[in-house]
């Protein structure tokens, strides 16, 4: 039965491994898809809190866009 | 229901629309990779057509393959670079001759000669020219 479950749950979830090919980064290139939506203005009130609460500064995203350009 | 199977078969064949990649043994190309969702590809574009006329003298052909999976995109694209694209572009909207080179990233350019990529280059380059020129000239050296 274990192993009816495992099978199972592998064959149900094998498809959230499949990596994404950078030709395939269509919806990720969303302006949507940045970190704080859309726009930019919610992710720096977001940040500004943020900064306030925790006395730190930075660390907060990474140099890179979503289509995997540059 | 005829016009809900109809309906389904324009979406299909909508869907499934693909041109194909022909290329002859005796010319050397440069296949430019781009989509519209890349905004590095739109700033690459005009760097290759205006190396386009120069090439084709030299008899390098400038083949662009754009990755859209929806043909309207491709299209709505295409028409906003008219301009730019002066070259032959074909849509690969199954990703099948994508999925043949695999490159790294978007835009990515491939050189081939012989029917076999000899250079690639992956991402915008700024100054494109030189570098297209310098991988010209090692796949020239190859032979």
């Amino acid at each position: 039965m274990r192993y009816i479950t495992m099978l199972a749950a592998a064959l149900l979830f094998g498809g959230c491994v499949s990596e994404v090919q950078p030709w395939e980064k269509a919806t990720l290139a969303k302006e949507s898809m940045k970190e704080g939506g859309a726009n930019p203005l919610v992710k720096k009130y977001e940040e500004h809190i943020y900064y306030s609460k925790e006395a730190t500064k930075g660390g907060g995203s990474i140099g890179a866009g979503g289509c995997g350009c540059n | 229901m005829k016009k809900i199977a109809f309906l389904c078969l324009l979406s299909a064949s909508l869907a499934f629309s693909n041109d194909t990649l022909i290329l002859s043994k005796e010319k050397t190309y440069v296949l430019s990779f781009f989509a519209s969702w890349c905004p590095s590809c739109k700033k690459e574009l005009p760097q290759l057509a205006k190396l386009h006329d120069g090439y084709k003298k030299r008899g390098i052909e400038i083949i662009g393959i754009d990755v859209d999976k929806k043909l309207e995109d491709a299209h709505k694209f295409q028409e906003k670079m008219k301009e730019h694209l002066p070259f032959k572009v074909l849509n690969d909207t199954s990703n099948t001759i994508v999925g043949e080179y695999k490159p790294l990233g978007m835009p990515a350019i491939f050189i081939v000669k012989n029917n076999e990529v000899c250079a690639t280059i992956f991402g915008a380059e700024e100054h494109l020219e030189e570098r297209l020129e310098k991988e010209l000239q090692t796949c020239k050296e190859k032979k």
